[in-house]
């Protein structure tokens, strides 16, 4: 299973574009460490099983939800955010298994925030992961592959 | 016209309505319900002009409200806006009585090029 880096760049794009009005650009690498941030997280289950993880900056998802909603951004209260949040990386889910073959389901999103944490899937490996500006702030989609148990 | 929008998420729910608007929907009246099972008491106690519904909804999601509608009578105009949209997905949509299927991220003109044949 390979998921090219484009596949991704495409969804993102036109995801931020239009839903928010806001604009993406590809860079080589985020760097989240002592920054707060957002991560929205949607697995994939069925003939193919995986994870698709959305990290955005705090103050790009204060933003993100703040256009998606039509709100000033201090206006904008947690529940909205990660509600926002959540429909962001369900959008890039649900377009990133359209590219897998088979019958497959998302699950409903799942939000977490905070600083300095690490999110694993225990038994799975990264499939991809590319990184992004927008508004000047960092985010960042990593796409997990779970490696299915073999029989002992 | 009533334009019903069935979606978990309130944002989706603002993005929707702004989008029928941007695609010259503006003159409708708009009603929200954030489950299916408020979408389906609000459309049996009166049946929109249509309903634009989500897929991926906890308790009873968007396939459950349109098989429940159709078992039931009605003949509203129903279609999805949801993110996944396979081919077999679209097949038990369309089976099952939905007029299209609409995949986020969505524009106004997809909007308009798809609502406006049928209302």
């Amino acid at each position: 299973m390979q998921l090219p880096d484009e596949h991704v760049c495409r969804i993102v794009d036109s995801t931020w574009t239009c839903l928010l009005g806001l604009a993406v650009e590809q860079v080589p690498e985020s760097n989240f460490t002592g920054g707060s941030s957002v991560t929205g997280v949607v697995q994939i289950a069925g003939g193919w099983e995986g994870t698709v993880l959305l990290v955005c900056a705090s103050d790009l998802a204060r933003k993100a939800g703040a256009a998606m909603l039509a709100v000033e951004e201090d206006q904008l209260s947690a529940d909205e955010l990660r509600d926002a949040l959540g429909e962001l990386v369900n959008t890039i889910a649900g377009n990133i298994k359209a590219l897998i073959p088979g019958a497959m389901h998302l699950s409903l999103p799942t939000v977490v925030e905070g600083r300095d944490y690490e999110l694993t899937v225990p038994g799975s490996s990264v499939l991809t992961r590319v990184s992004f500006v927008s508004e000047g702030m960092n985010m960042q989609v990593r796409v997990l592959q779970r490696e299915h148990a073999r029989p002992s | 016209m009533r334009i019903l929008i069935v979606d978990d998420s309130k944002a989706m729910r603002m993005i929707v309505a702004r989008t029928l608007r941007q695609s010259g929907f503006g003159g409708a009246a708009i009603e929200e319900a954030a489950t299916g099972t408020e979408a389906l008491k609000a459309i049996t106690a009166s049946e929109p002009d249509l309903v634009l519904c989500d897929w991926n909804m906890p308790e009873m999601n968007g396939l459950d409200l349109l098989k429940t509608l159709r078992a039931n009578g009605s003949k509203v105009k129903f279609g999805f806006v949801t993110s996944e949209a396979s081919k077999e997905m679209r097949d038990v949509a369309l089976a099952s009585g939905a007029l299209f299927l609409i995949t986020k991220p969505f524009t106004a003109l997809t909007f308009e090029q798809t609502l406006r044949p049928i209302l």
